[in-house]
């Protein structure tokens, strides 16, 4: 049988009675039948200097943050408490409980039995005999309340050790137990702001009371700081609030409103504002004007004058200045400054330091005249008011409703004082001021702007204004008596809401909290609807209570109004939230779809299918498509080594659209045919298989593949490096600088170990910038590896994901020697232990993986490189070449010498190389200035040339150590990088040296072809000259193809070419007939040679 | 004094260089922000980390509203831990309010700094007549209130918009911190931020500058880039990232990071 509420409060101390109520106080708002000991304990909870918080706090464990384990008691308690029974219709308070009544009756045993308060109960028993007259104490109640097994399960479920928390509150309050000071750290360095340590709650709003105008203490006091030096005192305040600042600043000076920190040398300052005269045209005025100044000066009292001369947009002049009145006014003051040195401040304010710099500008030695100095101003000083949250505001805000504040929360303004006044002492105060001010006929917005506000003062400022419009205007006896007991009314209101909104508003945001947002908005303006037709007092208050100022400005009429509005208010957050989650669905698929276009159709229509699901869930989608179609592009390169080329360009992503999806699907049946006609019908230990079948797909460098095809077989009979172990992974190191063949082996490694290029996995380790190298010949080489790189992955997390899917495969690590120290440590990691640590720490194993690294440089290693002669062509300049349209000059050679039948090459598109090849004699060619011009052109746009060149091993180190923006990438890391490249180097199975391509032998060869080709169809007259260019873009076909073809394009286009040159111009021994690239726009990526020439 | 603000605002110093670099976190985050590209450094700097004061791993009793009114307070423990750990020359990396941080921080005590890195800066969100800074007014009120009436949601809607990639760990990463930070000292930080303006002063700095700015980002569009390269007053260049996002560092590690190797050496 539950006891009524007042019999229960007989047998507390006042103390206690309090926190009783609150606990009832809850009990009625959750609807519930009874008030228990869990309403007590969150009521305790709830209460801003609770002895129990302040006990658990003391007896936490260190192994979370008091934070979370407060939160973690909120949630169990309110869980326990959604458990008890509730009933519709409350009357009266609800009945304490039998169990929270018996430990009340547990506690007074309790209390009597204390040696301490013996006697007093003796004698009390001997006269009255009963028990109920033993005035619990609230720390005994506490204590009793904890042993109640509700209390002490949900206190043993949020990690607190229900003994524990008893001996802290029995146990008196010693410092030494606090985990860390309660005391703030003091943070200022520049300044000592003396924060008061005992003021924990959050008093501002109510501690300025006086101030109409808070101006940032921090900002006074970095300008006073700047008034009391010896130099450079008089400052200048810069950046888009100084103006602001400057007034509140000075309208304080004025006012004498200085707080504690201002210095006291500078109290009694006086302020003179020049501001008007400084843009004024009246020179007669503004000398009348100085002359006052300087009588004020001299007169002034006190430790000096601030003359503020306002913005320096006057002085640098928007729209006009009088130069004599300017040049009057800063002589003026600087003789002032000079006169009265030290007891004259100049201030000012400039908007932007661009204004300040011209300012300096115009007036040379004004900086040190007038002893500037600039001080930045960045934040509005308002934004203490704004920026403010408000008291209410972590009720809603923090989740779950935000029970009970952590120990230095905002929530409550006034701390415990404000339990039981009706109207508490401070609003009473302000109401009466407003009253008072009411009377006297003037309206002060200040006391509702005093109030941290839900709006900014922006939108604030304007209300205001037709509040107090409205006001003067009704401002008569008649209304005056209406508007005192208005004005009563709100501040009963606003003193409601604002300290007793704590109980009063918070089951309702907590019940809001635990709902979907969209159900949220809506039960919250029932709610508001409902108490508006019970008590309008309440209104607002219980609409969360967050809409402070708004309804305190409003009147009683629409009072009903601002119910309903604040409840708007409230719901918008609601299409707020859902709209950002649609803007970030949509933003997602946006982010998907990008990408999905250049990589394939069907992924489009997959994410398109998804729109509604949650945003998690298409980014999964979205990467795994994305994974799943860059191996689609890996696979499709296998088709056949001759048309790689154009293979390559149809995998390029602008056509893979329509293609990817196909062979998406072409994948599975792709990679079954390798499998069953050429895995099984070869031994893998034969070497001889092996070196021919490699042979033939790449078509050069016989050692290397000798050595390759060695060090598969040894490896694979189990003699390898590693024979002790099990592992059947591969390490091979390929040095120099045939890039594209190197590539080539690896892929043909690919297809014979494991039956197809889709076991292939290739990541270029320099990539560093994201950017390919689009207008490469090479592009096709890995255009995945930029996405993957943009997709939150660092490169090791790449290779392991692709290990991870392809366990047997050749990864193909280009440029192993520009690598990052990730990538180094855990590749080092790799080859000796066999698992691939990717950064999350995840492990893959690569023991059937062959690891192909490549370097260019042969640092590693040391290889005399006297097989190498000067390139004028290096591998380089000739990957890098473009397809450019090609076209034929004729020109006419009006000098002595006839020329004989030579061909030659032109190299002007390049003097930064060394020498032409075949040059005898430059001569000036007509149309050399436009040759010329195309060189500066293409200069720019090819920054990529420029750098590769300095990679040329031609070329001094050191040299290019100090220009080349490559090598500063790997300089932090070249101190230990030697030594990690030797140990990978003699680690790995094997170094395979990779010869240069002999590009000049080859560009001889078919400048022979074409001079063939040339002379067959023109005759013997005449003379050819081939542009240096225009040989890279052949080289680079033969190097990246094959040779016949090239000589085919010679003969066929390059000889069509000259027939219709000789057709159309009657060639002579002194024409020269120049074949050069144009410089038009480039022609679409694949084929390296144009199919027609263009004839001028 | 210091040893107790370093202590509360995690501060940890790392790595075998010679070179000081310090990395900044910006709002929503913390020093775990960093952790992704932090081996790329070690090698050859000395790398600093800290928390602001108002990120989730910091004490919020430490977060004092009549404090951090504006960024000086965050300029001050900036500086004092630099003055702490007897750093005289730094290079900066700072990401969004971190780097208006730094800016202001290069102002007052220009020596200190070597190199400023600003990653997703913003002089100012707010737009005006001639200035694009990303945020009308009604945006702003409409963020704010989202935030106060549902942090969590706000949350779990804001982090995929700002990490904008489709990187699922990077938004959880992102999420998890952003919801570890307080909601009213969230909301707080954020008007903070907003209400600052450093237009007028970029002029000041005189520290080389390096802005990286990917190319779409939520918070700040990419002509903001061009104009900090325009208006700051020292030696600067722009780094655009082909990438999406707010936070590089969450969603392209590995990139960020050669960039921001790439921009130190130079």
């Amino acid at each position: 049988m539950p006891t009524p509420v007042s019999t229960a409060r007989q047998c507390l101390t006042q103390e206690s009675i309090s926190t009783l109520d609150a606990a009832v106080a809850v009990a009625r708002r959750r609807k519930h039948t009874q008030t228990t000991s869990l309403h007590t304990v969150s009521a305790l909870l709830s209460l801003p200097s609770s002895s129990l918080r302040d006990a658990c706090t003391r007896t936490r464990t260190n192994t979370y943050t008091s934070r979370m384990q407060f939160k973690a008691l909120e949630i169990c308690l309110s869980v326990s408490l959604d458990r008890l029974p509730t009933q519709k219709d409350v009357e009266g308070d609800p009945p304490v409980s039998n169990s929270l009544m018996a430990a009340i009756k547990r506690s007074q045993a309790n209390q009597r039995r204390q040696p301490e308060n013996f006697f007093v109960y003796q004698q009390q028993s001997q006269s009255q005999s009963l028990v109920s007259n033993v005035k619990v104490e609230l720390k005994n109640l506490i204590v009793s309340i904890l042993d109640d097994p509700i209390v002490s399960r949900v206190f043993g479920e949020a990690g607190f050790r229900n003994y524990d928390v008893k001996l802290a509150i029995l146990r008196p309050v010693s410092n030494q137990f606090f985990r860390y000071k309660r005391g703030n750290p003091v943070f200022l360095c520049d300044y000592n702001d003396g924060f008061d340590v005992g003021l924990r709650g959050f008093s501002f709003p109510f501690s300025g009371f006086g101030m109409v105008d808070d101006c940032g203490e921090g900002e006074v006091k970095r300008i006073s700081e700047i008034l009391v030096r010896e130099k450079c005192r008089n400052p200048v305040l810069v950046g888009g609030y100084a103006r602001d600042v400057l007034k509140k600043f000075l309208g304080r000076v004025e006012g004498r409103r200085l707080s504690g920190e201002f210095p006291v040398e500078l109290c009694g300052l006086s302020v003179i504002s020049i501001e008007n005269e400084v843009g004024s045209w009246d020179l007669e005025s503004v000398k009348l004007r100085f002359n006052e100044v300087g009588r004020l000066v001299e007169d002034s009292i006190g430790p000096g004058v601030v003359i503020n001369f306002g913005d320096l947009k006057g002085f640098v002049g928007e729209g006009g200045v009088c130069v004599e009145t300017l040049t009057f006014v800063v002589r003026e003051l600087s003789r002032l400054l000079e006169v009265y040195r030290g007891r004259v401040w100049l201030i000012g304010v400039a908007s932007e330091y661009e204004m300040y710099m011209k300012f300096v500008k115009g007036f040379p030695s004004i900086e040190k005249d007038w002893d500037l100095q600039v001080l930045p101003m960045t934040s509005p000083k308002s934004s203490r008011e704004e920026a403010y949250p408000r008291s209410s505001l972590t009720e809603s805000f923090v989740p779950l409703g935000g029970f009970f504040p952590t120990p230095s929360d905002v929530k409550y303004p006034l701390g415990g004082s404000t339990n039981c006044v009706p109207r508490c002492h401070l609003c009473n105060e302000k109401c009466e001021q407003e009253v008072t001010a009411l009377s006297n006929g003037g309206y002060t917005a200040s006391v509702a702007y005093q109030f941290p506000s839900s709006l900014p003062s922006w939108l604030e400022r304007p209300e205001l204004n037709t509040t107090r419009a409205s006001d003067d205007k009704a401002n008569d006896s008649m209304v005056l008596s209406a508007k005192v007991v208005r004005l009563q009314k709100k501040w009963d209101s606003i003193c409601q809401r604002l300290h007793f909104a704590p109980f009063l508003a918070k089951p309702e945001t907590y019940r809001a909290y635990s709902q979907v947002p969209t159900i949220m908005g809506f039960q919250v303006v029932q709610d508001g609807k409902d108490n508006v037709s019970s008590h309008h007092a309440n209104a607002s208050s219980t609409v969360t209570g967050c809409k402070v100022v708004e309804s305190s400005r409003l009147t009683d009429v629409e009072l009903n109004a601002t119910a309903e509005a604040s409840a708007q208010v409230i719901v918008i957050p609601k299409p707020v939230n859902m709209r950002f989650r649609e803007t970030a669905e949509s933003d997602e698929q946006c982010a998907l779809r990008t990408p999905l276009k250049s990589w394939s159709s069907s992924n489009v229509v997959e994410g398109l299918t998804s729109p509604t699901s949650v945003t998690s869930v298409t980014t999964d989608i979205g990467l795994r498509n994305k994974l799943s179609a860059s191996r689609v592009i890996e696979t499709s390169p296998h088709q056949s080594d001759k048309d790689l080329m154009q293979d390559s360009s149809g995998c390029l992503p602008e056509i893979s659209d329509v293609l990817a999806a196909s062979t998406k699907n072409n994948a599975s049946t792709i990679s079954f045919i390798p499998s069953s006609d050429l895995c099984e019908q070869y031994d893998q230990k034969d070497y001889k298989y092996l070196y021919t079948s490699l042979f033939s797909k790449i078509g050069r460098q016989e050692d290397a593949v000798a050595v390759i095809s060695q060090t598969l077989a040894r490896c694979k009979s189990g003699n390898g490096k590693r024979k002790g172990t099990s592992r059947g992974d591969m390490w091979f190191n390929f040095l120099g600088s045939d890039g594209i063949c190197q590539k080539k082996t690896a892929i043909a490694l690919a297809e014979i170990l494991y039956g197809g290029t889709e076991s292939f996995i290739c990541v270029d380790l320099s990539f560093k910038d994201g950017i390919n190298y689009v207008n490469s010949m090479i592009g096709w080489q890995d255009k995945n590896n930029c996405d993957m790189k943009s997709r939150g992955k660092t490169m090791v997390d790449y290779i392991a994901d692709q290990l991870r899917r392809k366990p047997l495969s050749v990864v193909y690590l280009e440029n192993i020697d520009r690598s990052d120290p990730q990538v180094q440590s855990s590749l080092l990691y790799a080859l000796k232990s066999g698992r691939l640590l990717d950064s999350h720490g995840r492990e893959v194993s690569t023991s059937n993986a062959v690891f192909v690294t490549t370097s260019r440089s042969m640092e590693g290693k040391k290889i005399a490189s006297s097989t190498e002669e000067t390139f004028s062509y290096s591998e380089e300049n000739v990957v890098a070449t473009k397809g450019r349209p090609i076209q034929i000059l004729i020109g006419f050679d009006l000098g002595d010498n006839v020329i004989s039948q030579n061909t030659r090459v032109l190299n002007k598109t390049r003097k930064d190389e060394s020498i032409p090849v075949f040059l005898n004699k430059r001569k000036l060619v007509g149309n050399d200035g436009n040759i010329r011009q195309y060189k500066a052109t293409e200069v720019v746009k090819r920054p990529h040339t420029a750098t590769k060149i300095s990679l040329d091993l031609n070329l001094p180190a050191e040299e290019s150590e100090m220009t080349d923006v490559e090598n500063f990438d790997r300089e932090p890391f070249s101190e230990n990088f030697n030594a990690w490249l030797d140990n990978f180097l003699t680690l790995g199975d094997e170094t395979v040296i990779f010869k240069p391509f002999d590009f000049n032998a080859l560009a001889d060869e078919k400048l022979k072809v074409i001079t063939q080709c040339f002379h067959k169809i023109v005759g013997s007259e005449g003379s050819l000259e081939v542009d240096s260019q225009v040989v890279e873009q052949i080289l680079a076909t033969v190097y990246l193809s094959d040779s016949s073809k090239v000589d085919d394009w010679i003969n066929q286009v390059l000889g069509q070419a000259f027939v219709e040159a000789r057709k159309r111009y009657n060639l002579n021994s002194r024409s020269v007939v120049k074949v050069i690239p144009c410089e038009v726009q480039e022609q679409a990526q694949g084929a390296l040679l144009p199919a027609t020439i263009i004839m001028n | 004094m210091g040893q107790s603000l370093l202590d509360a605002l995690n501060v940890r110093v790392t790595g075998s260089g010679r070179r000081v670099l310090f990395l900044a976190h910006g709002f929503g985050t913390d020093q775990s922000a960093w952790n992704r590209i932090l081996p790329y450094f070690l090698p050859s700097y000395k790398v600093i980390l800290y928390d602001l004061v108002c990120a989730g791993s910091v004490n919020p009793d430490y977060f004092d509203f009549r404090r951090y009114t504006s960024l000086d307070p965050y300029v001050d423990d900036l500086l004092s831990i630099l003055d702490f750990l007897g750093v005289d020359r730094c290079f900066y990396v700072g990401h969004s309010v971190s780097a208006m941080i730094g800016i202001l921080a290069a102002i007052r005590r220009p020596e200190l700094f070597a190199k400023l890195i600003l990653v997703g800066a913003s002089p100012r969100f707010l737009n005006d007549p001639e200035y694009h800074g990303g945020f009308e007014l009604g945006e702003i009120e409409k963020l704010f209130s989202a935030m106060e009436a549902n942090y969590e949601a706000w949350v779990n809607g804001f982090a995929p918009l700002a990490v904008g990639a489709d990187v699922p760990a990077a938004v959880r990463e992102f999420s998890r911190t952003l919801f570890n930070m307080r909601p009213d000292i969230a909301l707080f930080v954020s008007r903070t931020v907003f209400n600052s303006d450093l237009r007028g002063v970029l002029g000041l700095v005189k520290v080389p500058c390096c802005i990286i700015q990917t190319a779409k980002d939520v918070s700040v569009p990419a002509s903001v880039a061009t104009y900090l390269k325009n208006h700051l007053g020292g030696r600067n260049t722009v780094v655009m990232l082909n990438i999406e996002g707010h936070l590089p560092h969450l969603s392209a590690p590995g990139l960020l990071a050669n960039e921001l190797l790439r921009a130190l050496s130079r």
